[in-house]
Protein backbone atom coordinates (compact mmCIF):
# COMPACT_ATOMS: atom_id res chain seq x y z
CA UNK A 1 0.00 0.00 0.00
CA UNK A 2 2.53 2.48 0.92
CA UNK A 3 4.79 1.48 -2.00
CA UNK A 4 1.46 2.20 -4.24
CA UNK A 5 0.75 5.75 -3.14
CA UNK A 6 4.62 6.64 -2.84
CA UNK A 7 4.79 5.66 -6.71
CA UNK A 8 1.36 7.70 -7.04
CA UNK A 9 3.40 10.85 -5.77
CA UNK A 10 6.44 10.19 -7.81
CA UNK A 11 3.64 9.48 -10.88
CA UNK A 12 2.54 12.87 -10.25
CA UNK A 13 5.82 14.68 -9.50
CA UNK A 14 6.64 13.63 -13.00
CA UNK A 15 3.34 13.83 -14.95
CA UNK A 16 3.42 17.69 -13.33
CA UNK A 17 6.84 18.06 -15.52
CA UNK A 18 6.02 15.67 -18.49
CA UNK A 19 2.65 17.45 -19.35
CA UNK A 20 3.82 20.58 -18.36
CA UNK A 21 6.78 20.39 -21.03
CA UNK A 22 3.69 20.01 -23.30
CA UNK A 23 1.59 22.63 -22.25
CA UNK A 24 3.78 25.56 -22.80
CA UNK A 25 0.72 27.90 -21.89
CA UNK A 26 0.37 26.67 -18.18
CA UNK A 27 2.28 28.82 -15.57
CA UNK A 28 4.63 27.01 -12.77
CA UNK A 29 4.64 28.92 -9.81
CA UNK A 30 7.54 28.35 -7.66
CA UNK A 31 7.43 29.27 -3.96
CA UNK A 32 9.84 28.81 -0.92
CA UNK A 33 10.91 29.35 2.41
CA UNK A 34 14.44 29.30 4.66
CA UNK A 35 13.98 29.55 8.53
CA UNK A 36 16.97 29.69 11.07
CA UNK A 37 16.63 29.32 14.89
CA UNK A 38 17.96 29.09 17.92
CA UNK A 39 16.34 27.91 20.90
CA UNK A 40 17.66 27.99 24.66
CA UNK A 41 16.34 26.61 27.89
CA UNK A 42 17.05 27.33 31.41
CA UNK A 43 16.50 24.05 32.62
CA UNK A 44 16.04 20.40 30.46
CA UNK A 45 16.39 19.91 27.00
CA UNK A 46 13.50 20.76 24.66
CA UNK A 47 14.13 18.34 21.76
CA UNK A 48 17.50 19.36 21.02
CA UNK A 49 20.03 19.81 23.42
CA UNK A 50 18.64 23.42 24.35
CA UNK A 51 20.33 23.91 28.16
CA UNK A 52 23.13 24.45 26.51
CA UNK A 53 21.56 26.60 23.68
CA UNK A 54 21.49 25.32 20.19
CA UNK A 55 20.44 26.09 16.15
CA UNK A 56 19.58 22.71 15.46
CA UNK A 57 16.32 24.48 14.80
CA UNK A 58 15.39 25.07 10.99
CA UNK A 59 12.85 24.66 7.92
CA UNK A 60 12.85 24.40 4.38
CA UNK A 61 10.39 23.97 2.06
CA UNK A 62 10.11 24.58 -1.99
CA UNK A 63 7.22 23.86 -3.94
CA UNK A 64 6.16 23.81 -7.65
CA UNK A 65 2.47 24.04 -8.95
CA UNK A 66 0.88 24.52 -12.01
CA UNK A 67 -2.83 24.59 -13.22
CA UNK A 68 -3.74 22.21 -16.59
CA UNK A 69 -7.40 23.29 -16.96
CA UNK A 70 -9.66 25.82 -14.70
CA UNK A 71 -10.72 22.75 -12.83
CA UNK A 72 -7.05 20.74 -12.18
CA UNK A 73 -4.31 22.17 -10.25
CA UNK A 74 -1.21 19.71 -9.70
CA UNK A 75 1.43 20.62 -7.11
CA UNK A 76 4.04 19.12 -4.53
CA UNK A 77 6.51 20.63 -2.14
CA UNK A 78 9.68 18.98 -0.35
CA UNK A 79 10.75 19.60 2.80
CA UNK A 80 13.61 19.83 4.90
CA UNK A 81 13.47 20.35 9.07
CA UNK A 82 16.51 20.07 11.74
CA UNK A 83 14.12 20.29 15.10
CA UNK A 84 16.89 18.51 18.09
CA UNK A 85 16.22 15.15 17.79
CA UNK A 86 13.50 15.45 14.74
CA UNK A 87 13.99 15.45 11.31
CA UNK A 88 17.71 16.03 10.97
CA UNK A 89 17.61 18.12 7.63
CA UNK A 90 16.48 14.60 5.84
CA UNK A 91 14.65 16.21 2.85
CA UNK A 92 10.80 14.36 2.23
CA UNK A 93 7.97 15.11 0.07
CA UNK A 94 5.76 17.26 2.17
CA UNK A 95 2.82 17.22 0.27
CA UNK A 96 2.13 16.34 -3.48
CA UNK A 97 -1.56 16.46 -4.86
CA UNK A 98 -3.66 16.78 -7.82
CA UNK A 99 -6.93 18.81 -7.06
CA UNK A 100 -10.21 18.53 -9.30
CA UNK A 101 -12.48 21.83 -8.44
CA UNK A 102 -15.50 20.63 -10.39
CA UNK A 103 -17.22 24.04 -8.01
CA UNK A 104 -16.81 26.61 -5.07
CA UNK A 105 -18.54 23.70 -3.00
CA UNK A 106 -17.21 20.23 -4.72
CA UNK A 107 -13.87 19.72 -4.90
CA UNK A 108 -11.20 16.70 -4.64
CA UNK A 109 -7.70 16.38 -3.86
CA UNK A 110 -5.71 12.75 -3.94
CA UNK A 111 -2.24 12.31 -3.19
CA UNK A 112 -0.20 13.53 -0.26
CA UNK A 113 -2.32 15.86 1.82
CA UNK A 114 -2.01 18.15 4.94
CA UNK A 115 -4.00 17.32 7.55
CA UNK A 116 -6.16 19.78 9.58
CA UNK A 117 -6.09 19.34 12.92
CA UNK A 118 -7.54 22.62 14.68
CA UNK A 119 -6.84 26.26 12.77
CA UNK A 120 -3.22 26.39 12.01
CA UNK A 121 -1.82 22.82 11.49
CA UNK A 122 -1.36 22.57 7.64
CA UNK A 123 0.52 26.34 8.24
CA UNK A 124 2.51 25.44 11.23
CA UNK A 125 6.11 24.63 8.93
CA UNK A 126 5.28 28.08 7.27
CA UNK A 127 6.73 30.19 10.25
CA UNK A 128 5.88 33.66 8.66
CA UNK A 129 1.92 33.09 9.12
CA UNK A 130 2.22 33.72 12.89
CA UNK A 131 3.59 35.84 15.46
CA UNK A 132 5.03 32.81 17.81
CA UNK A 133 7.88 30.63 16.97
CA UNK A 134 5.93 27.76 18.42
CA UNK A 135 2.85 27.13 18.41
CA UNK A 136 1.52 26.01 21.39
CA UNK A 137 2.28 22.52 22.88
CA UNK A 138 -1.67 21.70 24.23
CA UNK A 139 -3.03 21.38 20.37
CA UNK A 140 0.44 21.15 18.02
CA UNK A 141 2.67 19.18 20.13
CA UNK A 142 6.22 18.86 18.52
CA UNK A 143 6.31 15.02 19.82
CA UNK A 144 3.54 13.98 17.14
CA UNK A 145 4.45 16.61 14.81
CA UNK A 146 4.76 14.23 11.91
CA UNK A 147 1.54 11.70 12.95
CA UNK A 148 -0.65 14.84 12.64
CA UNK A 149 0.73 16.24 9.43
CA UNK A 150 -0.25 15.14 6.70
CA UNK A 151 -1.12 11.76 4.80
CA UNK A 152 -1.48 9.82 2.09
CA UNK A 153 -5.00 9.54 0.53
CA UNK A 154 -7.84 10.92 -1.06
CA UNK A 155 -9.73 14.58 0.23
CA UNK A 156 -12.80 15.86 -0.40
CA UNK A 157 -13.62 19.25 0.26
CA UNK A 158 -15.29 22.76 -0.60
CA UNK A 159 -17.14 25.81 0.55
CA UNK A 160 -21.08 26.31 1.09
CA UNK A 161 -22.52 30.02 1.14
CA UNK A 162 -24.69 29.85 4.03
CA UNK A 163 -26.44 33.32 3.21
CA UNK A 164 -26.83 35.42 5.92
CA UNK A 165 -25.86 32.70 7.71
CA UNK A 166 -21.85 33.25 6.60
CA UNK A 167 -20.11 29.95 4.67
CA UNK A 168 -19.05 26.55 5.96
CA UNK A 169 -15.84 24.80 4.29
CA UNK A 170 -15.40 21.61 4.70
CA UNK A 171 -12.31 18.80 4.42
CA UNK A 172 -13.27 14.78 4.17
CA UNK A 173 -9.57 13.01 4.17
CA UNK A 174 -9.08 9.47 4.13
CA UNK A 175 -6.18 7.21 3.85
CA UNK A 176 -3.10 6.46 5.46
CA UNK A 177 0.77 7.75 6.67
CA UNK A 178 4.69 7.27 6.95
CA UNK A 179 5.14 8.39 9.82
CA UNK A 180 8.59 10.42 9.68
CA UNK A 181 11.25 11.30 12.47
CA UNK A 182 12.12 9.89 15.49
CA UNK A 183 10.33 6.81 15.89
CA UNK A 184 11.14 6.03 19.83
CA UNK A 185 10.49 9.42 21.19
CA UNK A 186 6.68 9.49 18.89
CA UNK A 187 6.11 5.55 19.60
CA UNK A 188 6.61 6.09 23.51
CA UNK A 189 4.67 9.34 24.28
CA UNK A 190 1.22 7.43 21.47
CA UNK A 191 1.81 4.61 24.26
CA UNK A 192 2.21 6.33 27.66
CA UNK A 193 5.45 5.35 28.28
CA UNK A 194 7.50 8.80 27.89
CA UNK A 195 6.41 10.27 31.33
CA UNK A 196 8.55 7.65 33.13
CA UNK A 197 11.67 8.01 34.53
CA UNK A 198 12.99 4.49 32.61
CA UNK A 199 12.34 5.28 28.98
CA UNK A 200 16.09 5.57 28.09
CA UNK A 201 15.55 1.52 28.26
CA UNK A 202 13.18 1.31 25.93
CA UNK A 203 13.05 1.48 21.68
CA UNK A 204 10.72 2.51 19.36
CA UNK A 205 11.04 0.31 16.11
CA UNK A 206 8.12 1.09 13.70
CA UNK A 207 5.23 2.77 13.37
CA UNK A 208 2.97 1.37 11.07
CA UNK A 209 -0.25 3.55 10.41
CA UNK A 210 -3.22 1.28 8.88
CA UNK A 211 -5.88 4.19 8.27
CA UNK A 212 -6.72 7.53 9.08
CA UNK A 213 -9.46 9.97 8.72
CA UNK A 214 -10.03 13.47 9.15
CA UNK A 215 -13.07 15.88 9.28
CA UNK A 216 -12.29 19.32 9.57
CA UNK A 217 -14.86 22.04 9.42
CA UNK A 218 -14.58 25.73 9.41
CA UNK A 219 -17.80 27.97 9.69
CA UNK A 220 -16.98 31.96 8.72
CA UNK A 221 -19.46 33.68 10.93
CA UNK A 222 -21.66 36.81 9.14
CA UNK A 223 -19.80 38.84 11.44
CA UNK A 224 -16.36 39.85 9.93
CA UNK A 225 -13.23 38.26 11.06
CA UNK A 226 -14.88 35.59 13.54
CA UNK A 227 -15.09 32.02 12.72
CA UNK A 228 -15.01 28.73 14.37
CA UNK A 229 -13.47 25.77 13.70
CA UNK A 230 -14.10 21.81 14.73
CA UNK A 231 -11.80 18.83 13.44
CA UNK A 232 -11.99 15.17 13.93
CA UNK A 233 -9.34 12.40 13.35
CA UNK A 234 -8.70 8.87 13.97
CA UNK A 235 -5.85 6.98 13.63
CA UNK A 236 -5.57 3.21 13.55
CA UNK A 237 -1.83 1.97 13.47
CA UNK A 238 0.77 -0.65 15.47
CA UNK A 239 3.79 0.10 17.36
CA UNK A 240 6.68 -2.05 18.31
CA UNK A 241 9.30 -1.25 20.65
CA UNK A 242 12.54 -3.38 22.54
CA UNK A 243 12.94 -3.18 26.11
CA UNK A 244 17.10 -2.07 26.04
CA UNK A 245 17.75 -2.23 29.26
CA UNK A 246 15.83 -4.62 31.94
CA UNK A 247 13.38 -2.23 33.70
CA UNK A 248 12.48 -1.87 37.42
CA UNK A 249 9.22 -3.75 36.89
CA UNK A 250 11.61 -6.80 36.10
CA UNK A 251 10.97 -6.56 32.16
CA UNK A 252 13.84 -8.35 31.02
CA UNK A 253 16.00 -6.73 27.96
CA UNK A 254 15.43 -7.68 24.98
CA UNK A 255 11.86 -8.02 25.11
CA UNK A 256 9.29 -6.86 22.86
CA UNK A 257 6.54 -4.43 22.96
CA UNK A 258 3.70 -4.13 20.66
CA UNK A 259 0.57 -2.24 20.55
CA UNK A 260 -2.23 -2.43 18.35
CA UNK A 261 -3.73 0.88 18.39
CA UNK A 262 -7.64 1.04 17.22
CA UNK A 263 -8.30 4.44 18.09
CA UNK A 264 -5.62 7.41 18.50
CA UNK A 265 -8.77 10.09 18.04
CA UNK A 266 -8.29 14.04 18.22
CA UNK A 267 -11.16 16.52 18.15
CA UNK A 268 -10.20 20.11 18.09
CA UNK A 269 -12.69 22.82 18.60
CA UNK A 270 -11.40 26.52 17.49
CA UNK A 271 -11.96 30.39 17.55
CA UNK A 272 -10.13 33.24 15.95
CA UNK A 273 -11.88 36.45 15.59
CA UNK A 274 -9.61 39.38 13.58
CA UNK A 275 -10.85 43.11 14.37
CA UNK A 276 -8.59 45.37 12.13
CA UNK A 277 -4.89 45.01 13.88
CA UNK A 278 -5.97 42.76 16.74
CA UNK A 279 -6.51 39.21 16.66
CA UNK A 280 -7.53 36.48 19.77
CA UNK A 281 -7.92 33.16 19.29
CA UNK A 282 -8.21 29.86 21.47
CA UNK A 283 -8.53 26.38 21.12
CA UNK A 284 -9.21 23.01 22.76
CA UNK A 285 -7.94 19.73 22.37
CA UNK A 286 -9.01 16.26 23.12
CA UNK A 287 -7.08 13.22 22.79
CA UNK A 288 -8.46 9.30 23.06
CA UNK A 289 -6.53 6.23 23.02
CA UNK A 290 -7.76 2.78 23.14
CA UNK A 291 -5.28 -0.10 22.64
CA UNK A 292 -4.18 -3.64 23.55
CA UNK A 293 -0.46 -4.00 24.14
CA UNK A 294 1.91 -7.32 24.87
CA UNK A 295 5.35 -8.06 26.34
CA UNK A 296 6.73 -10.67 25.18
CA UNK A 297 10.45 -12.05 26.23
CA UNK A 298 13.13 -12.53 23.42
CA UNK A 299 13.12 -16.31 24.47
CA UNK A 300 8.85 -15.59 22.95
CA UNK A 301 7.26 -16.15 26.26
CA UNK A 302 4.05 -13.43 26.90
CA UNK A 303 5.02 -11.05 29.95
CA UNK A 304 2.26 -9.36 30.22
CA UNK A 305 -0.96 -8.39 27.88
CA UNK A 306 -3.34 -5.33 28.81
CA UNK A 307 -5.63 -3.17 27.13
CA UNK A 308 -5.25 0.75 28.27
CA UNK A 309 -8.04 3.32 27.72
CA UNK A 310 -6.63 7.17 28.36
CA UNK A 311 -8.12 10.54 27.36
CA UNK A 312 -6.21 13.50 27.71
CA UNK A 313 -6.68 17.18 27.05
CA UNK A 314 -5.28 21.05 26.45
CA UNK A 315 -6.12 24.18 25.50
CA UNK A 316 -4.77 27.39 24.92
CA UNK A 317 -5.89 31.18 24.59
CA UNK A 318 -3.67 33.66 22.69
CA UNK A 319 -3.95 37.30 21.13
CA UNK A 320 -1.59 39.30 18.69
CA UNK A 321 -1.98 43.19 17.74
CA UNK A 322 -0.10 44.60 14.99
CA UNK A 323 1.81 48.16 15.94
CA UNK A 324 2.72 48.80 12.76
CA UNK A 325 4.23 47.64 9.33
CA UNK A 326 7.20 46.57 10.92
CA UNK A 327 6.21 45.29 14.38
CA UNK A 328 3.51 42.38 15.45
CA UNK A 329 3.20 41.28 19.09
CA UNK A 330 1.82 38.64 20.44
CA UNK A 331 0.74 36.53 23.98
CA UNK A 332 -0.38 32.61 24.90
CA UNK A 333 -1.31 30.85 27.33
CA UNK A 334 -1.01 26.89 27.07
CA UNK A 335 -2.26 24.41 29.52
CA UNK A 336 -1.99 20.28 29.09
CA UNK A 337 -3.15 17.83 31.12
CA UNK A 338 -2.11 14.13 30.40
CA UNK A 339 -2.00 10.85 32.03
CA UNK A 340 -1.68 10.31 35.66
CA UNK A 341 -0.39 6.90 34.91
CA UNK A 342 1.80 5.35 32.30
CA UNK A 343 0.78 2.55 30.44
CA UNK A 344 2.31 -0.73 32.74
CA UNK A 345 0.23 1.13 35.38
CA UNK A 346 3.53 2.97 37.12
CA UNK A 347 2.18 6.15 38.42
CA UNK A 348 4.30 9.12 37.30
CA UNK A 349 5.79 10.52 39.29
CA UNK A 350 6.93 13.73 39.56
CA UNK A 351 3.54 15.04 39.25
CA UNK A 352 4.79 17.89 37.22
CA UNK A 353 5.60 15.34 34.26
CA UNK A 354 1.86 14.98 34.06
CA UNK A 355 0.88 18.68 33.10
CA UNK A 356 2.62 21.84 31.08
CA UNK A 357 1.27 25.13 31.44
CA UNK A 358 3.32 27.70 28.99
CA UNK A 359 3.15 31.24 29.00
CA UNK A 360 4.31 32.70 26.01
CA UNK A 361 5.04 36.61 24.85
CA UNK A 362 6.67 36.84 21.17
CA UNK A 363 7.22 39.61 18.65
CA UNK A 364 7.52 39.74 14.86
CA UNK A 365 9.77 42.00 13.16
CA UNK A 366 8.44 42.28 8.92
CA UNK A 367 11.34 43.44 8.08
CA UNK A 368 10.72 43.12 4.46
CA UNK A 369 7.72 41.48 2.66
CA UNK A 370 10.16 38.28 2.63
CA UNK A 371 12.35 38.63 5.82
CA UNK A 372 10.82 37.88 9.17
CA UNK A 373 12.38 38.24 12.70
CA UNK A 374 11.07 36.27 15.62
CA UNK A 375 11.97 36.63 19.23
CA UNK A 376 9.73 34.79 21.92
CA UNK A 377 10.26 34.01 26.12
CA UNK A 378 8.42 31.33 27.54
CA UNK A 379 7.65 30.71 31.45
CA UNK A 380 6.58 27.06 31.81
CA UNK A 381 5.17 25.21 34.77
CA UNK A 382 5.35 21.38 34.18
CA UNK A 383 6.77 18.88 32.12
CA UNK A 384 4.25 17.03 30.11
CA UNK A 385 5.97 17.46 26.99
CA UNK A 386 9.29 16.72 27.99
CA UNK A 387 11.24 13.67 26.21
CA UNK A 388 12.67 11.46 29.00
CA UNK A 389 14.93 10.47 25.79
CA UNK A 390 16.12 13.58 25.38
CA UNK A 391 17.50 14.92 28.90
CA UNK A 392 20.74 14.30 30.49
CA UNK A 393 21.55 10.77 32.11
CA UNK A 394 22.09 12.46 35.41
CA UNK A 395 18.52 14.21 35.12
CA UNK A 396 16.05 13.82 38.40
CA UNK A 397 13.43 15.65 37.17
CA UNK A 398 14.34 18.24 40.27
CA UNK A 399 12.50 21.20 38.81
CA UNK A 400 9.04 22.23 38.17
CA UNK A 401 9.24 25.95 36.74
CA UNK A 402 11.60 26.13 33.44
CA UNK A 403 12.19 29.16 30.79
CA UNK A 404 12.39 28.71 27.23
CA UNK A 405 13.75 31.69 24.52
CA UNK A 406 13.81 31.02 20.80
CA UNK A 407 14.76 33.63 18.04
CA UNK A 408 14.09 32.56 14.20
CA UNK A 409 14.88 34.58 10.97
CA UNK A 410 13.12 33.30 7.83
CA UNK A 411 12.90 34.14 4.45
CA UNK A 412 10.07 33.73 2.16
CA UNK A 413 9.61 34.11 -1.76
CA UNK B 1 -35.66 55.48 24.38
CA UNK B 2 -32.34 56.94 24.80
CA UNK B 3 -30.48 54.06 23.99
CA UNK B 4 -32.55 53.50 20.81
CA UNK B 5 -31.66 56.91 19.24
CA UNK B 6 -27.99 56.75 20.19
CA UNK B 7 -27.92 53.45 18.26
CA UNK B 8 -29.81 54.80 15.15
CA UNK B 9 -27.62 57.65 14.76
CA UNK B 10 -24.33 55.57 15.09
CA UNK B 11 -25.76 52.94 12.51
CA UNK B 12 -26.43 55.85 9.97
CA UNK B 13 -23.35 57.77 10.57
CA UNK B 14 -21.21 54.13 10.06
CA UNK B 15 -23.47 53.48 7.21
CA UNK B 16 -22.47 57.14 5.76
CA UNK B 17 -18.96 56.95 6.54
CA UNK B 18 -18.52 53.40 5.16
CA UNK B 19 -20.26 54.72 1.78
CA UNK B 20 -18.28 57.59 1.50
CA UNK B 21 -14.97 55.45 1.98
CA UNK B 22 -16.35 52.60 -0.78
CA UNK B 23 -16.69 55.37 -2.78
CA UNK B 24 -13.08 55.93 -2.85
CA UNK B 25 -12.59 52.71 -4.89
CA UNK B 26 -13.96 52.01 -8.19
CA UNK B 27 -14.18 48.19 -9.07
CA UNK B 28 -13.25 47.57 -12.82
CA UNK B 29 -13.41 44.69 -14.93
CA UNK B 30 -13.28 43.67 -18.84
CA UNK B 31 -15.71 44.01 -21.21
CA UNK B 32 -16.02 40.39 -21.93
CA UNK B 33 -17.46 40.04 -18.24
CA UNK B 34 -21.42 39.58 -18.72
CA UNK B 35 -21.90 41.14 -15.34
CA UNK B 36 -22.34 45.20 -14.01
CA UNK B 37 -23.05 44.59 -10.47
CA UNK B 38 -21.70 42.73 -7.78
CA UNK B 39 -22.68 42.56 -4.22
CA UNK B 40 -19.62 43.41 -1.43
CA UNK B 41 -19.91 39.84 -0.77
CA UNK B 42 -19.22 38.51 -4.48
CA UNK B 43 -15.91 41.20 -4.44
CA UNK B 44 -15.07 39.70 -0.99
CA UNK B 45 -15.60 36.07 -2.07
CA UNK B 46 -14.27 36.79 -5.13
CA UNK B 47 -10.63 38.13 -3.69
CA UNK B 48 -10.01 35.29 -1.59
CA UNK B 49 -10.79 33.12 -4.40
CA UNK B 50 -14.06 31.43 -2.95
CA UNK B 51 -15.87 32.63 -6.15
CA UNK B 52 -14.08 30.95 -8.79
CA UNK B 53 -16.17 31.56 -11.96
CA UNK B 54 -18.42 34.35 -13.29
CA UNK B 55 -22.08 33.22 -13.95
CA UNK B 56 -21.52 32.31 -17.57
CA UNK B 57 -19.43 30.04 -16.23
CA UNK B 58 -15.85 31.14 -17.30
CA UNK B 59 -12.73 31.61 -14.79
CA UNK B 60 -12.50 34.85 -12.68
CA UNK B 61 -9.08 36.54 -13.20
CA UNK B 62 -8.51 38.85 -10.29
CA UNK B 63 -5.53 41.11 -9.75
CA UNK B 64 -4.23 43.26 -7.29
CA UNK B 65 -2.09 46.28 -6.40
CA UNK B 66 1.07 45.99 -4.23
CA UNK B 67 0.93 45.77 -0.49
CA UNK B 68 2.25 49.19 -0.10
CA UNK B 69 -0.54 50.55 -2.42
CA UNK B 70 -3.01 53.45 -0.70
CA UNK B 71 -5.81 52.01 -2.79
CA UNK B 72 -4.98 48.31 -1.79
CA UNK B 73 -5.38 49.16 1.86
CA UNK B 74 -8.43 51.09 1.15
CA UNK B 75 -10.19 48.39 -1.13
CA UNK B 76 -8.86 45.56 1.58
CA UNK B 77 -10.60 47.22 4.43
CA UNK B 78 -13.60 48.12 2.47
CA UNK B 79 -14.21 44.86 0.44
CA UNK B 80 -12.47 42.41 2.09
CA UNK B 81 -11.96 43.18 5.51
CA UNK B 82 -8.49 42.26 6.03
CA UNK B 83 -5.33 44.26 5.87
CA UNK B 84 -2.28 44.31 3.37
CA UNK B 85 -0.69 41.64 6.02
CA UNK B 86 -3.38 39.57 6.59
CA UNK B 87 -4.32 39.57 3.43
CA UNK B 88 -1.05 38.56 2.09
CA UNK B 89 -1.04 35.76 4.72
CA UNK B 90 -4.00 34.23 3.64
CA UNK B 91 -2.68 33.76 0.06
CA UNK B 92 0.40 32.58 1.25
CA UNK B 93 -1.63 30.20 3.42
CA UNK B 94 -2.68 28.26 0.99
CA UNK B 95 0.36 28.19 -1.34
CA UNK B 96 2.01 27.02 0.61
CA UNK B 97 -0.15 23.87 1.20
CA UNK B 98 -0.54 23.75 -2.46
CA UNK B 99 -4.14 25.11 -2.46
CA UNK B 100 -3.51 27.98 -4.65
CA UNK B 101 -1.74 30.41 -6.47
CA UNK B 102 -0.48 34.30 -5.41
CA UNK B 103 -3.04 36.77 -6.84
CA UNK B 104 -1.40 38.72 -9.82
CA UNK B 105 -0.34 42.00 -8.36
CA UNK B 106 0.75 45.65 -10.13
CA UNK B 107 2.93 48.42 -8.90
CA UNK B 108 0.81 50.90 -10.27
CA UNK B 109 -3.39 51.14 -10.82
CA UNK B 110 -2.56 52.66 -14.95
CA UNK B 111 -0.95 49.27 -15.38
CA UNK B 112 -3.84 47.63 -13.43
CA UNK B 113 -6.32 49.19 -15.60
CA UNK B 114 -4.67 48.21 -18.46
CA UNK B 115 -4.23 44.39 -17.72
CA UNK B 116 -7.89 44.41 -16.82
CA UNK B 117 -8.95 46.33 -20.32
CA UNK B 118 -6.85 43.83 -22.44
CA UNK B 119 -7.77 40.40 -20.00
CA UNK B 120 -10.55 38.04 -20.83
CA UNK B 121 -12.81 37.65 -17.60
CA UNK B 122 -10.19 40.05 -15.79
CA UNK B 123 -11.49 41.87 -12.29
CA UNK B 124 -9.27 44.67 -10.40
CA UNK B 125 -9.74 47.93 -8.58
CA UNK B 126 -8.51 51.51 -8.79
CA UNK B 127 -9.16 54.55 -7.12
CA UNK B 128 -12.13 56.74 -8.25
CA UNK B 129 -9.74 59.64 -9.71
CA UNK B 130 -7.89 57.12 -12.65
CA UNK B 131 -9.11 56.84 -15.88
CA UNK B 132 -10.88 53.46 -16.25
CA UNK B 133 -9.58 53.64 -20.32
CA UNK B 134 -11.16 50.10 -22.01
CA UNK B 135 -12.40 48.61 -18.94
CA UNK B 136 -15.96 48.70 -17.35
CA UNK B 137 -17.27 50.17 -14.05
CA UNK B 138 -18.69 48.01 -11.97
CA UNK B 139 -21.23 48.77 -9.49
CA UNK B 140 -21.75 48.63 -6.18
CA UNK B 141 -24.81 46.62 -4.47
Amino acid sequence: MKKLLLFITTTLFITMFAVNSFALEAEVDIHGFISQGYLKTSDYNFFGNTEEGTAQFNEIGLNISTEFTDELRVGAQIFSKDFGSYGDNEVIVDWAFADYRAADWAGVRAGKIKTPHGLYNETRDVDMLRTSVLLPQSVYSEVLRDVNMSMHGVGFYGEFDMASAGSLSYQIIGGTQDVEGDTTSQAMYIMGLSSTSYTTDLQGDEIDVDKKYVVGLVWDTPLDGLRFGFTYDNTELSIKGTVLNTLPTLIPAGSTISADINKLQNIVISLEYTIDDFQIFGEYKRTDKEFDYTITSSGGTLLKQARVEDDTYGWYVGTSYRINDLLVIGAYYSETKGAEEDTTGVTIDPEHRTYLKDTCVSTKFDITDNIIVKLEGHYIQGTEILSAFDQETDNTWSKDEWGMFACKFTYSF
Amino acid sequence: MKIKTIVTVFLILSLYTAQLFAGDITIIANKSVDVSKLSKKDVKKIFLGKKRKWDAGDKIIFVTLQKKSDSHKKFLKTYVKKNPSQFANFWKKLVFTGKGKMPKYFKSEEAMVKFVAKTKNAIGYVSSNIDLGNTKKISIN
